[in-house]
């Protein structure tokens, strides 16, 4: 690999660790998920065709990675706790503890949706991916990005909207557990 | 085909025909709307997860693919820091330590300014005066990992050994490395220790800590 593509790799770095931060819910197994996408990118280098984009072939040994990683890993998915979309104005005014309620809504919901809907609504929705792209990554037709996307948004937002207490689901609150 | 109008992928003509959908069908304007917040949320939650600092366990992994034979399997710094303490152990057991690869990329090639060590590694405890600092020095500066630069001290014909092992950057963007360093004594078994250095901005390699095997053969003696 010479210096310029490795730092071009360095350059997506930031992406590829958002993408996979969606993708598994939290930063610890997605910084994991990172290192072995870069270990296959950089063992199977010759398999990237210099003419195409960096980042949508990283996009896709790291989409690869979790697809084989999941498989083994199923079982976790089932134990995912959600938070409550309760921002209280009051008590979470500051910027940074509304963005980190955010995440961890959205993580939560995330890890509720399908596998296929997730990667759609990150690349197109975060990354800002064209359909075209995106179909490129996933290999699927761009047909099955839409209906995927269209599925995947109108889900995410209900399960953040939907989610009351007296539904039985557990209830965190991070706000106030920190005092 | 309304998801693509909300991203923006529709042409013109179908665009409008979406617009003129939406103006007599609420239903429909509810959908656009759950279809842009969801996005908005999604870049709102995770938008700042690709601004923080990059952990250096994986710019390392990537820094050290060089090309030729490759051995990336760096994690966080403490684990780092843990699997050193594993080598060092593994080490007094009398195992053989297993050779890391990886290559160096020097922070900045030529700085003018003084460059010096900070003391406090075995070097100086095993054999005082200045020179071993300064190979410890030159060798973290200048050698790729993995490359050994041995010196002898022309007096007590003791010999001192280092060698990079691997190399990270810090969340402050600091250029730290983990070495083998051996001190040969004439007469004595050799003494190993690894350690983890981390270069100033000034260009000094402040020695952060260095670990030595728990226990030395029975009949050394210093």
């Amino acid at each position: 690999m010479d210096p310029r593509t490795r730092n071009e790799l360095l350059a997506v770095l930031p992406r590829l660790r958002r993408f996979a931060r969606g993708l598994v819910g939290n930063q610890h197994e997605a910084d994991d998920l990172v290192q072995t996408a870069c270990e296959r990118a950089i063992r199977h280098f010759d398999g990237w065709d210099p003419g195409t984009r960096l980042d949508s072939w990283m996009f896709r040994v790291l989409q690869t990675a979790w697809i084989d990683r999941g498989r083994a890993q199923q079982v976790r998915n089932e134990y995912v706790e959600t938070v409550a979309a309760t921002a209280d104005p009051a008590v979470g005014g500051e910027a940074q503890a509304l963005a980190s309620l955010t995440l961890g809504m959205v993580d939560s919901a995330m890890q509720l949706l399908p596998e296929a809907q997730r990667s759609v609504l990150l690349l197109v929705c975060v990354e800002q991916l064209s359909y075209a792209e995106a179909a490129e990554v996933l290999g699927v037709p761009v047909g099955t990005i839409m209906s995927r996307l269209a599925r995947g948004r109108l889900a995410l937002r209900r399960l953040i909207d939907g989610v009351e207490p007296d539904e039985g689901v557990e209830v965190l609150r991070p706000l106030e557990a920190r005092g | 085909m309304l998801v693509a109008f909300v991203d923006g992928e529709l042409d013109a003509e179908d665009s409008l025909a979406v617009h003129v959908a939406l103006r007599h069908d609420p239903a429909l304007r509810e959908r656009v709307r759950l279809m842009r917040e969801s996005a908005a949320l999604l870049r709102a939650a995770y938008g700042d997860v690709a601004r923080q600092p990059l952990p250096p366990a994986l710019t390392s992994v990537i820094r050290t693919a060089a090309g030729g034979r490759r051995r990336v399997r760096s994690r966080w710094l403490p684990a780092a820091i843990a699997a050193t303490i594993a080598l060092a152990v593994g080490l007094s057991a009398g195992s053989v330590a297993p050779r890391l690869t990886t290559a160096w990329q020097r922070p900045d090639a030529a700085r003018p300014d003084a460059p010096g060590v900070a003391t406090g590694g075995p070097l100086a405890l095993l054999t005082p005066g200045g020179a071993p600092e300064a190979v410890l020095h030159r060798t973290l500066e200048r050698e790729r990992s993995g490359t050994s630069v041995a010196w002898t001290d022309p007096d007590s014909k003791s010999e001192v050994t280092v060698e990079p092992l691997r190399t990270y950057r810090a969340a402050d963007h600091t250029f730290c490395r983990e070495y083998r360093e051996t001190v040969a004594i004439p007469s004595a078994p050799a003494h190993t220790g690894y350690g983890l250095a981390c270069r100033t901005a000034g260009g000094r390699w402040n020695v952060q800590y260095v670990l030595l095997p728990a226990a030395q053969p029975a009949d050394f003696s210093p």
